[in-house]
């Protein structure tokens, strides 16, 4: 197992950008004239991103996925825990002007909707110039022209006068991409960056996306319910249920040989498309829906749906166990042996 | 030529204001006579080829009355609905946007504002400050920004949302540029309507004032001749209600077809 | 033999907007048999939801409807009026979206909404039979507890909830034809293929022709039998499902078929070298004459200038390319 060892402290000496530790965050909700209550959108969640690395967060609607990039963007405050970016406490660095000025050129975002991420008022000239305003730098229109070519736009000085209704949604998408490059960052936040698209078009953008990533040696945090997309891109994948991370590995590890019965559940369900493959006549399923988060069920969070139940899981929360480096998974199954 | 193909309640509107504008900005050439002098006339006259639109009790000219009334309503309701417009984004705008304690002041002012019975309050306030036209332009937009502030507040909760706005924020934008940059451009549609109605509002809230004796004695005013007609229709002089009526609901009714034509281009849905 | 239920030819729509026209759909005819899941596959913008919109009925008055023949159940729906049209809609065929929320009234209970749709069918009904048959139509659609839904209101509701009610709704009156207009978009992968399966069971309990209206082609894997490929408002090719993905001729649907087969891989990376022999880069658009396609095939020729037909080929199949 020697070997073993020596690539985790190889990888382990590649930089930590983000070090996450305890991250809780919760919403509070009136119930009643009097009576309130809490929505556990994120529930203790431990992890670090390295640089150079894809992080991928994989999880359903309601699993605080989109909390945590929220809150790693500095748009939310966390309810409990810590975020370190680069050694610091994100919190103070947000609270002072120019070190929060220069973690904004660093961390960049992609969001869902191209349709609502660019001001429908704005030409992509606007929209692009836009980051070099913030940051009183001088806007050049070969610079702006240089990032439309960058991201596939061609040709490019066709696309700046345009305004966003005149845009496709996959170019849209591609203008995203340029306005969070545009500072040169070093860690790009895509929030489901293909989610809208046509297959053909998600294809093309997740090619771009590599492209990127390999040019300009960005670090990906990437969040997706499309599990399928992250194989062609993950280094590192995290799989969230109802507000807690239940699987934790290299991508390889999660996709070949996934250990909490949800993610293989997850999997499972992805339809593939090969009418031939056994899989698309019996489509294997996993019953049931994700919990309510104000009231999630005792012991393990995934208990009610998991085929593989035993008597301990509706009363002990389930520890974090190593399966291999890197590889962590919360699920009394393996805890049993 | 385009906006006017997607909308024939602006054609309209654009057509009729820009006659009326035409008719005020051209009206000391259309007529040699000063609107406010008595005596043209020995007590009322039909219209006639020297009296377009006859004379009143006090042989005023009714028509240069009623041109120069126009610059009087429009000058008015131009300015006081600007002034409303500027103070609800003031208003609006900050407390949309930061929400909290901010909001909740000043919408509780804005509640105050629009529980109070809005005319009898501006009836008081030029009584008490002084029919000056300075003053009837100010009280107007005192009372009236609480609907348009409200309207603005409303739609910065919706757009604050939107994913650009985050965009924004996450590329280091500070609350000033999002708020005047990002959201103010996408706030104004709606606003733009409603101070077009807001316009109309005004026109009418002049005239009442005036009709009322509150209106600034040295600007001929609409409503102030429909005072004077009030006591000459008894004696058959109909000219001095009819004009000025038909220029008063003329103007209104464009201005609204405005409010309604601006719609139209801004929620392209909504037509057919 | 199944019968036809359904036959469409030559359907052509025209949506007219003041000065603008735009062909959304042209030339499409399909037909589907008793018991059938027909899929129309398309990108955004390829008509696939206005042609089933058409044969229903319900796309606005803007949009100008023409077709040589639209029959169902041996009816002539082309010239039908609206009675027996109303009469068509609520009875055999219905309809499911893809996002129900927002075709459920927010403010009246499930349970009042399924009583309305039962009494509609059904106007004598008594209001316990109702009650115990919308609880039956809940059991159907695999809701655990259907008392406590019958008392919720939409809002309270998950997607994959509100799908369910919906189609539960749906299947009130015994269709015969249900058109799913992208049924499991906006639902998370496990809630996806419970709603794909139960879609499934109920097409075989109750004989039920589908036509499955996606852009995702991996979900016509499991559930349909014959897949019409939709690009630009017109069938580029059709085959069946076996046949789509075994042997595809257009262009267009063997970029379809290799971009969600390389995300399922993983091997996107890889696509690129595959598409480029299909595909040349262009994503602007301007006016296209001839082949719809030509701007962004590599392999055309000059015949490809005029527009192809429908051409024939062996078995079910259909491709619309001179190219093959």
């Amino acid at each position: 197992m020697q070997w073993l060892k020596e690539g985790s402290v190889l990888a382990n000496m590649r930089q930590t950008i983000f070090l996450i530790t305890g991250l809780k965050k919760y919403y509070m909700v009136k119930t009643g004239l009097f009576s309130k209550a809490y929505i556990k959108a994120v529930d203790g969640v431990n992890f670090h991103i390295r640089e150079g690395e894809t992080y991928c967060i994989v999880g359903e609607s309601g699993s605080g996925k989109t909390t945590v990039t929220k809150m790693l963007l500095g748009l939310e405050q966390p309810t409990e825990g810590k975020i370190e970016f680069l050694g610091k406490d994100l919190a103070k660095i947000l609270s002072n002007n120019s070190s929060a000025k220069e973690f904004r050129k660093n961390v960049q975002a992609v969001f869902q909707d191209p349709y609502s991420s660019l001001n429908p008022r704005k030409t992509v000239k606007d929209i692009l110039e836009k980051p070099f305003k913030v940051h009183n730098s001088v806007i050049e229109e070969k610079t702006v022209v240089r990032l439309l070519e960058e991201v596939g736009l061609t040709p490019a000085k066709e696309f700046l006068p345009r305004y966003v209704h005149q845009l496709s949604g996959g170019q849209r998408q591609r203008v995203c991409i340029a306005r969070a490059l545009a500072l040169k960052p070093k860690v790009v936040i895509l929030d489901e960056p293909t989610a809208a698209l046509d297959v053909t078009i998600k294809a093309q953008i997740l090619n771009l996306l590599i492209d990127l990533k390999e040019k300009y040696n960005l670090t990906y945090v990437i969040i997706s319910h499309e599990l399928p997309l992250l194989k062609s891109i993950a280094d590192k994948v995290s799989v969230m249920y109802a507000g807690k991370v239940v699987e934790e590995g290299p991508a390889e590890r999660i996709f070949n040989s996934p250990k909490h019965p949800y993610t293989l559940g997850l999997l499972e369900s992805i339809p593939p498309p090969d009418p031939k493959s056994a899989k698309s006549k019996t489509l294997p399923t996993l019953e049931g829906e994700p919990p309510s988060p104000v009231n999630p069920p005792k012991g393990c969070r995934f208990h009610p749906r998991c085929p593989y139940r035993f008597n301990l899981c509706d009363k002990l929360e389930p520890k974090e166990i190593e399966v291999f480096p890197e590889h962590r998974v919360s699920c009394h199954l393996l805890d049993k042996k | 030529m385009f906006l006017f193909r997607r909308s024939r309640s602006l054609t309209i509107s654009l057509i009729l204001l820009s006659s009326i504008i035409f008719l005020g900005l051209t009206a000391g050439i259309l007529t040699d006579k000063d609107p406010l002098k008595t005596g043209y006339s020995q007590g009322l006259t039909p219209p006639s080829p020297q009296f377009p639109m006859g004379t009143d009790q006090l042989g005023r000219d009714v028509f240069s009355w009623t041109l120069y009334g126009i610059r009087t309503a429009l000058f008015v309701s131009l300015v006081s609905t600007s002034l409303t417009v500027l103070i609800s984004i003031t208003v609006g705008l900050p407390a949309g946007y930061f929400g909290g304690k901010l909001d909740q002041l000043l919408m509780r002012v804005t509640d105050f504002f629009l529980s109070i019975p809005r005319f009898i309050l501006i009836i008081f306030a030029v009584i008490i400050f002084g029919p000056t036209l300075t003053n009837i332009i100010l009280i107007l937009s005192v009372f009236s920004w609480p609907t348009i502030a409200r309207i603005v507040r409303a739609e910065v909760l919706s757009i604050k949302e939107r994913e650009y706005v985050q965009a924004a924020k996450v590329l280091g934008a500070g609350n000033f540029d999002i708020m005047f940059n990002e959201i103010l451009p996408n706030v104004m549609p709606p606003v733009l309507v409603a101070s077009a109605l807001q316009m109309s509002d005004a026109i009418l809230a002049e005239a009442g004032l005036s009709f009322l004796g509150l209106g600034d004695p040295n600007m001929a005013s609409w409503g102030r001749i429909l005072a004077i007609a009030r006591q000459a229709i008894y004696v058959g002089g109909w000219w001095t209600l009819a004009f000025p009526s038909i220029f008063i609901t003329i103007t209104v009714l464009s201005v609204n077809l405005l409010a309604d034509g601006l719609n139209d281009i801004f929620n392209p849905k909504s037509i057919r | 033999m199944a019968e036809t239920l359904l036959k469409v030819e030559d359907l052509n729509v025209e949506y007219v907007l003041r000065e603008y026209k735009v062909n959304a759909v042209r030339n499409v005819s399909f037909y589907i048999n008793e018991g059938e899941c027909i899929a129309l596959v398309g990108e955004s913008g390829s008509g696939k939801s206005t042609v089933a919109m058409a044969v229903m009925g319900l796309l606005p008055p803007y949009a100008k409807i023409s077709a040589k023949k639209i029959t169902f159940d041996g009816k002539d729906i082309l010239n039908a009026d609206e009675r027996l049209m109303t009469e068509i809609r609520g009875k055999d065929v219905t309809v499911i979206f893809q996002d129900p929320i927002s075709y459920l009234n927010p403010i009246i209970s499930v349970g009042e909404q399924i009583f309305e749709a039962l009494m509609a069918h059904n106007p004598k009904i008594s209001s316990n039979e109702a009650h115990a048959q919308a609880i039956e139509l809940l059991k159907k659609v695999r809701i655990a507890d259907p008392e406590r839904v019958l008392k919720m209101y939409p809002f309270q509701l998950s997607g994959g909830m509100a799908q369910r009610v919906f189609i539960a709704m749906a299947i009130s009156a015994k269709p015969k034809l249900l058109i799913a207009d992208e049924p499991t978009t906006a639902l998370d992968l496990t809630i996806q293929s419970q709603i794909l399966k139960l879609l499934n069971n109920l097409r075989k309990e109750y004989n039920l022709s589908i036509i499955l209206i996606t852009h995702d082609l991996s979900l016509t894997s499991y559930l349909a039998d014959r897949i019409y490929v939709m690009y630009n408002g017109q069938v580029v090719e059709e085959d069946s499902v076996e046949g789509i993905f075994s042997n595809p001729i257009h262009p267009y649907t063997k970029t379809l078929i290799l971009s969600s087969q390389a995300i399922y891989l993983g091997e996107v990376k890889r696509l690129r070298e595959k598409m480029a022999t299909i595909t040349e880069k262009v994503e602007n658009s301007y006016t296209i004459k001839g082949c719809d396609f030509i701007r962004k095939c590599s392999n055309y020729s000059l015949e490809c200038e005029k527009e192809p037909p429908l051409i024939e080929c062996n078995g079910l199949k259909k491709v619309r390319c001179w190219r093959i």
